[in-house]
C-alpha cells in the first residue's frame, strides 16, 4: 500500500503536475498582490479533471512554494510578496543592498525547505494529538495568541518605543475600519459600501510597502541610491548559505518546530507564524541589537516558520474536516467532491490520502529547492535594471496586483493613501512593520474580544478560566511587563545621556 | 528629527482625538459594556497618548540640547538643503501621487488598457525617460500584465471605452 | 421509500412547472438564444472555500463548457454579502456579469446595511437550497431539540449558538424558530462568527452549546460522530442523514428555515439573456456532473426558473423581515 502510494507520487504524471504547480506557486508568490489562495482558487476547476490525489499534491505545491517565492521580491525590492514574508523584509532587502541577494535568498529558500520537511514529519507523528490541542481554542485561546502576536510587532521593532506604539495603533485604527463583529455597524467607512470589508491587507501592505518605495524614488530624483549589487558567485553563495544554516541550526529547528504548531491553531496562519517566530528569534539572539539592519538570523527563524505553518495548517483540517484558512477550505472541498470525507477515520479508512499528502508534501518542499536556485538566478537579474525602468513596472504589478484582490478601484485608492501614509511615516522615523501587523492582527483580535464578552456576558475573568487561555494569557502579560521595562529604562538612558551633555540624535 | 517630531506628535493627539470623538457616535450592544467602539477608541487614545509622548520628550530633549548649546546640531538634514532642491522633490511627489489618484479615477470609465498606458507612460517621463523609450516600456507592459492577470490569472480588468474590442 | 417517492412525484411537478413557465416566457418575448461571446465575470459576494464559493466555482466550470466562453469567478466579499451584492446588482446588465446572490439580498436591508433588495437585480435560476440543522457536541447532555428548547425555556439567555454574522440567515433561523415557538428569541444568546467553518470551531471548542449552520456544512462532522445533529429545519428528511429529527415534524410551529443561492443578474438584465442563461443553467442542473456534485456536498439538486425565484426572494423577504423586526435587528 505505502509502496503503492510511494509509485503514484513518483510516476511522470505526477512529478510534471509538482513541476508545473511549483512553477505557478513561485510565479503568482513572487507577484505583490497575488497570495497563495488566490493561487489554489484558480486551481479549483482543473481539480475537477483530476484525481483527488493529484489534487491535494497540486494544492500543497502551490502554497507551498508561493510562501517561499514571496521572500523574492522582499529581498530585491523591499515589497513583499505575502504577508507572510513582512517580519523579516527589512533584514533581506538590506543584505541585498550590501551585494548578498544571493546567498540571502538561499538561505530562505533551505530554510523554508527544512521547515517544511519538519513540519511534514510533525504531521505524521502527531496529528491527532496535535489536533486535539487545537481543536480546544475557542475565542479566549485565539484572542490571546493575537495579542502576543501584536505584541510581538512592538517587541521586534527597533525604533523609540513610543513610535513603534503610535505605528501599532495607527495600524489597529485601520484594522477597525468596515463593519463591525458585534452588531455590525459600518465604522469609518462614511457611506462608502466598498469599505464594510475594512481595508483588505494585501492592498495595505502593497500601499505601505511597495508605493512608499516608489514615492520615496520618485522624490530623491536624480540621486539615486546605487542599484544593488550581486557581488557573489553562485558557488560562495552556497558556501555563505550553508555556513549561515549550519551556525543557526538550532534556530531553523526552534522555529520549524514552532512554525508547525502555529499553522495548526485556528486562525493563525503563515504570517502569524513568522512574526511570532522573528519575534523570539531576536528574543534569544545573541545580537539583539542588528534585528531590521541587515541581520541573516531573523531571516533564516521566518523563513523557516511561515513554510513550516502551511503543513501545521492541515492538522485540523485532516483530523475533523475543520479548515484553518481558505485554502485547507477548498481543499476539503475537492475531498467532499471525491466522497473522501476528512476526519479521524481518514486515517484508518482511507490512509493512501494521508501518506500522498505527507508524500506531496516531501516532495514538493525538496523539488522546491532547484526550482528555487533557478528563480534565484534569473531573478537576480531584476537589479540590474535601471530604476528609472524599474520603477513603472513595479507600479503597474503593484496597482493591478491590488486591483486582483478586491476585484474593485477601491484597492487603487487603499494602495494610495497608505502609501503616502507610509512614506510619512518612513519619513519621519516611524517604523512600519508595527503598523502592518496591526492591520493584519487588530481584526482577529478585535473579533475574538468580543465574541468573548458576548459568550460570557461582560465577564473579563473568562479569558483566564480555561487551562490554555490562562497560559497563553499569563505569557502575553509578561510580554507587556517585558515592553513597560524596555520604554522606561530607555526614557532614563536618554535623560542621562543628555544630562551628562552628550546630546545624541534620535534614531 | 525634532521639528517632525513636534509635527507629528501635534498630528496624532489631533487625528486620535477626531476618531476618539467619531467612535463616540457608534451605537453600543443591548447589555454589554463594551461595543463597535471600544477598539477605535483604544486605538485614537493610544494615538492621543503617543502624540503627548513625543511631543513632551521632543521638548525636554529640545531644551535640554538647548542648555547644553547645541541647539543647531539638531537641525534636520533636508533643511541643509537647497529650497529649490526640496520644492522640486516634492513636485515630483505630487506629481507621482496624481497619477496614482488618475490611475484610480479612469480605470473604469478608461478601461484598463488605457489608463495603464497613459499611466506609464507619465511615471516613466516622471522618473526621467524619454518618451520614445517610455512608450517603448508602457506598451509591452501593459500587454504583458492584460496577459498574465486578465488571460492566466482570469482577473476581469475593466475595459472602459474599449468594450467594443474586448475578447 | 414512500418519501422518496413522493420527493421524485414533487421534483417532477416542479420541473414540469417550470418548463412550462420557460415555455411561456418563450412564447411571449425572447427566444432564449443570446450566447455571450467574450469572458463573463461572475461575482460571488462570499469568501473562497465556502459553500456559496464551492457552488458558484462548480457551475461556472460547466457554463464554461456549456457556452464555450471563460467564466471568472470573482469573490467580492465584505459587509455580510452587501459588497458583492450590490456589485452584482448595480453592473452593466449586457450579460458579461452575472452572479451567485444568496438569501441575504433580501434580508440585508431590513438590517439598515443598504437600501439594496432583491429588487434591484434579476433573478435567472435556483440553484442550492440548504436548510439549517441544530446541532450540538456529541457529549452534550440535550438528547433531542425538545430538551434543548426546554432548558432554553427554564433559563433564558444561559445558553449561547453561533454560525454566522449577527443578523445572518442561521441567526435568523434560530432565532424565528424560538420566537415561533413561543420563547424569547434571545433565548439562546447568539454569538457572531465569520461563518460555520469557524462556529463549528468554537462549538467543538466548548465556546458555545449549540450551532445552527446548514445540516450539509455540518455533515461529516456528524458522521464522523463529533456533533450530534438534533433537528433539520426542513420538512424532507436529507438524503446523507435520513435520520436526523425535521422540525417540521417535532415542532408544534412547524418551522422550516433554508438559506438558498440564486444565479442572478444586475438589475434590468433584457428577457432574452435572462432566460439564455436560466436555459443552459436547467440544462446543467440536470446533468450527472451536478447531480455528483451535489451529492459530495450532501445537498439535493433543486433548480428554479426566473419568475419562482423571484417569487422565492419576494417571499422570503416578507417573512424574515418579520423575524428581523421581532429580534430588534431592524434599523
Amino acid at each position: 500500500m505505502e509502496l503503492d502510494t510511494l509509485f503514484r507520487l513518483f510516476s511522470p504524471q505526477s512529478l510534471t503536475l509538482l513541476v508545473l504547480c511549483t512553477l505557478y506557486g513561485t510565479l503568482v508568490g513572487a507577484m505583490p498582490g497575488l497570495t497563495a489562495t488566490m493561487a489554489v482558487a484558480l486551481l479549483v476547476p482543473f481539480t475537477y479533471f483530476m484525481d483527488p490525489l493529484m489534487a491535494i499534491s497540486a494544492i500543497v505545491a502551490t502554497t507551498t512554494t508561493a510562501i517561499f517565492a514571496g521572500d523574492i521580491p522582499g529581498a530585491l525590492l523591499r515589497i513583499p510578496g505575502t504577508p507572510a514574508s513582512a517580519a523579516y523584509v527589512e533584514d533581506a532587502y538590506r543584505l541585498s543592498s550590501t551585494g548578498k541577494s544571493r546567498s540571502t535568498l538561499l538561505v530562505s529558500l533551505l530554510a523554508a525547505s527544512i521547515g517544511g520537511l519538519v513540519s511534514v514529519v510533525l504531521l505524521a507523528l502527531i496529528a491527532p494529538q496535535l489536533a486535539r490541542v487545537a481543536i480546544g481554542f475557542s475565542s479566549y485561546e485565539v484572542f490571546w495568541l493575537a495579542t502576543l502576536g501584536l505584541s510581538c510587532a512592538v517587541m521586534t521593532s527597533n525604533a523609540s518605543v513610543i513610535k513603534s506604539f503610535a505605528s501599532l495603533f495607527i495600524g489597529l485604527f485601520i484594522a477597525s475600519i468596515g463593519i463591525d463583529v458585534a452588531v455590525g455597524h459600518p465604522r469609518f467607512t462614511f457611506g462608502w459600501y466598498e469599505l464594510f470589508d475594512g481595508v483588505s491587507f494585501i492592498p495595505a501592505i502593497i500601499g505601505l510597502f511597495a508605493l512608499s518605495e516608489i514615492l520615496r524614488a520618485v522624490s530623491t530624483g536624480k540621486h539615486q541610491p546605487p542599484p544593488i549589487e550581486i557581488r557573489e558567485t553562485l558557488s560562495r553563495a552556497f558556501r555563505e548559505a550553508f555556513a549561515t544554516l549550519a551556525r543557526y541550526r538550532s534556530n531553523v529547528a526552534r522555529s520549524s518546530v514552532a512554525g508547525t504548531l502555529i499553522g495548526a491553531l485556528p486562525g493563525a496562519g503563515a504570517d502569524i507564524a513568522a512574526w511570532i517566530c522573528y519575534a523570539f528569534s531576536r528574543r534569544f539572539s545573541r545580537h539583539p541589537d542588528r534585528y531590521g539592519k541587515g541581520h541573516i538570523e531573523g531571516i533564516v527563524d521566518g523563513g523557516s516558520a511561515n513554510n513550516a505553518a502551511i503543513g501545521g495548517a492541515w492538522t485540523p483540517a485532516l483530523v475533523f474536516g475543520i479548515p484553518g484558512d481558505s485554502v485547507t477550505a477548498i481543499a476539503i472541498g475537492i475531498l467532499l467532491l471525491n466522497g473522501l470525507s476528512p476526519g479521524p477515520r481518514i486515517f484508518t479508512d482511507n490512509p493512501e490520502i494521508v501518506q500522498t499528502l505527507y508524500g506531496a508534501f516531501a516532495l514538493t518542499n525538496l523539488l522546491m529547492i532547484p526550482i528555487g536556485i533557478a528563480v534565484i538566478v534569473l531573478s537576480s537579474k531584476i537589479v540590474r535594471i535601471p530604476r528609472r525602468v524599474l520603477m513603472p513596472i513595479v507600479l503597474l504589478f503593484s496597482l493591478v496586483g491590488a486591483y486582483a484582490i478586491t476585484n474593485s478601484v477601491v484597492a487603487v485608492w487603499i494602495v494610495l493613501v497608505l502609501g503616502i501614509l507610509g512614506y510619512a511615516m518612513e519619513a519621519t522615523g516611524f517604523p512600519l512593520a508595527p503598523a502592518i501587523l496591526g492591520i493584519v492582527l487588530g481584526g482577529i483580535v478585535e473579533e475574538n474580544f468580543m465574541t468573548s464578552m458576548i459568550k460570557s456576558q461582560g465577564n473579563l475573568f473568562a479569558f483566564f478560566e480555561r487551562p490554555w487561555a490562562a497560559a497563553l494569557g499569563a505569557l502575553t502579560l509578561m510580554v507587556w511587563i517585558f515592553l513597560l521595562g524596555r520604554a522606561l529604562y530607555e526614557g532614563y538612558k536618554r535623560q542621562r545621556a543628555l544630562s551628562l551633555n552628550t546630546p545624541k540624535r534620535e534614531p | 528629527m525634532a521639528r517632525t517630531d513636534l509635527w507629528s506628535g501635534l498630528l496624532l493627539m489631533l487625528s486620535g482625538a477626531l476618531i476618539f470623538w467619531r467612535a463616540s457616535t457608534f451605537p453600543s450592544m443591548a447589555g454589554l459594556p463594551y461595543g463597535p467602539d471600544l477598539f477605535p477608541s483604544i486605538a485614537a487614545g493610544g494615538l492621543m497618548i503617543c502624540g503627548v509622548l513625543l511631543l513632551i520628550s521632543t521638548l525636554l530633549t529640545r531644551q535640554r540640547a538647548a542648555e547644553a548649546g547645541n541647539a543647531n546640531s539638531n537641525r534636520d538634514d533636508r533643511l541643509s538643503q537647497r529650497p529649490s532642491g526640496i520644492r522640486r522633490a516634492s513636485l515630483r511627489l505630487m506629481a507621482l501621487i496624481l497619477i496614482v489618484a488618475g490611475f484610480g479615477l479612469a480605470l473604469d470609465p478608461l478601461g484598463f488598457h488605457l489608463t495603464s498606458l497613459l499611466a506609464i507612460t507619465a511615471t516613466a517621463l516622471l522618473f526621467g525617460l524619454n518618451a520614445l523609450r517610455a512608450l517603448c516600456l508602457s506598451v509591452p507592459l501593459t500587454f504583458g500584465v492584460h496577459l498574465l492577470f486578465y488571460s492566466l490569472m482570469n482577473v476581469p480588468l475593466p475595459w472602459g471605452v474599449l468594450t467594443p474590442l474586448a475578447w | 421509500m414512500a418519501h422518496a417517492l413522493s420527493r421524485m412525484a414533487l421534483m417532477t411537478a416542479v420541473t414540469l412547472g417550470t418548463f412550462t413557465a420557460t415555455n411561456m416566457a418563450q412564447a411571449s418575448e425572447a427566444a432564449c438564444e443570446w450566447t455571450p461571446e467574450r469572458a463573463v465575470t461572475f461575482i460571488v459576494p462570499w469568501g473562497t472555500g465556502g459553500g456559496t464559493d464551492a457552488n458558484a466555482r462548480r457551475l461556472a466550470s460547466l457554463l464554461e463548457q456549456e457556452m464555450d466562453v471563460p467564466f471568472n469567478v470573482v469573490n467580492r466579499t465584505g459587509g455580510n454579502g452587501v459588497v458583492g451584492h450590490t456589485a452584482l446588482a448595480r453592473a452593466r446588465p449586457d450579460g458579461y456579469t452575472i452572479g451567485a446572490a444568496t438569501i441575504e439580498l433580501s434580508t440585508m436591508h431590513h438590517l439598515g446595511l443598504t437600501p439594496l433588495t432583491w429588487q434591484d437585480a434579476t433573478p435567472i435560476a435556483l440553484v442550492d437550497q440548504n436548510p439549517a440543522s441544530v446541532v450540538v457536541k456529541e457529549d452534550a447532555r440535550w438528547d433531542s431539540l425538545e430538551a434543548l428548547l426546554e432548558e432554553a425555556r427554564e433559563n433564558p439567555g444561559e445558553l449561547t449558538a453561533s454560525g454566522t454574522a449577527q443578523g445572518g440567515i442561521w441567526h435568523l433561523a434560530l432565532a424565528g424558530m424560538l420566537q415561533a415557538e413561543g420563547l424569547p428569541p434571545d433565548a439562546i444568546r447568539w454569538v457572531p462568527s465569520q461563518g460555520a467553518s469557524p462556529a463549528m470551531q468554537e462549538l467543538m471548542a466548548g465556546g458555545v452549546d449549540v450551532a445552527t449552520p446548514s445540516l450539509s456544512e455540518a455533515q461529516h462532522l456528524v458522521e464522523q460522530d463529533e456533533l450530534k445533529a438534533l433537528a433539520y429545519m426542513s420538512d424532507t428528511p436529507n438524503s446523507s442523514l435520513p435520520d436526523v429529527p425535521l422540525t417540521a415534524d417535532v415542532l408544534d410551529s412547524g418551522w422550516t428555515q433554508s438559506a438558498f443561492m440564486t444565479i442572478s443578474g444586475p438589475g434590468n438584465l433584457p428577457e432574452e439573456m435572462t432566460c439564455s442563461y436560466a436555459r443552459a443553467i436547467e440544462k446543467i442542473t440536470s446533468s450527472d456532473a451536478w447531480a455528483e456534485f451535489k451529492a459530495s456536498r450532501g445537498s439535493e439538486v433543486v433548480f428554479e426558473g426566473p419568475e419562482q425565484t423571484a417569487e422565492l426572494f419576494r417571499e422570503t423577504d416578507q417573512q424574515l423581515g418579520e423575524v428581523i423586526n421581532a429580534i430588534g435587528l431592524a434599523r
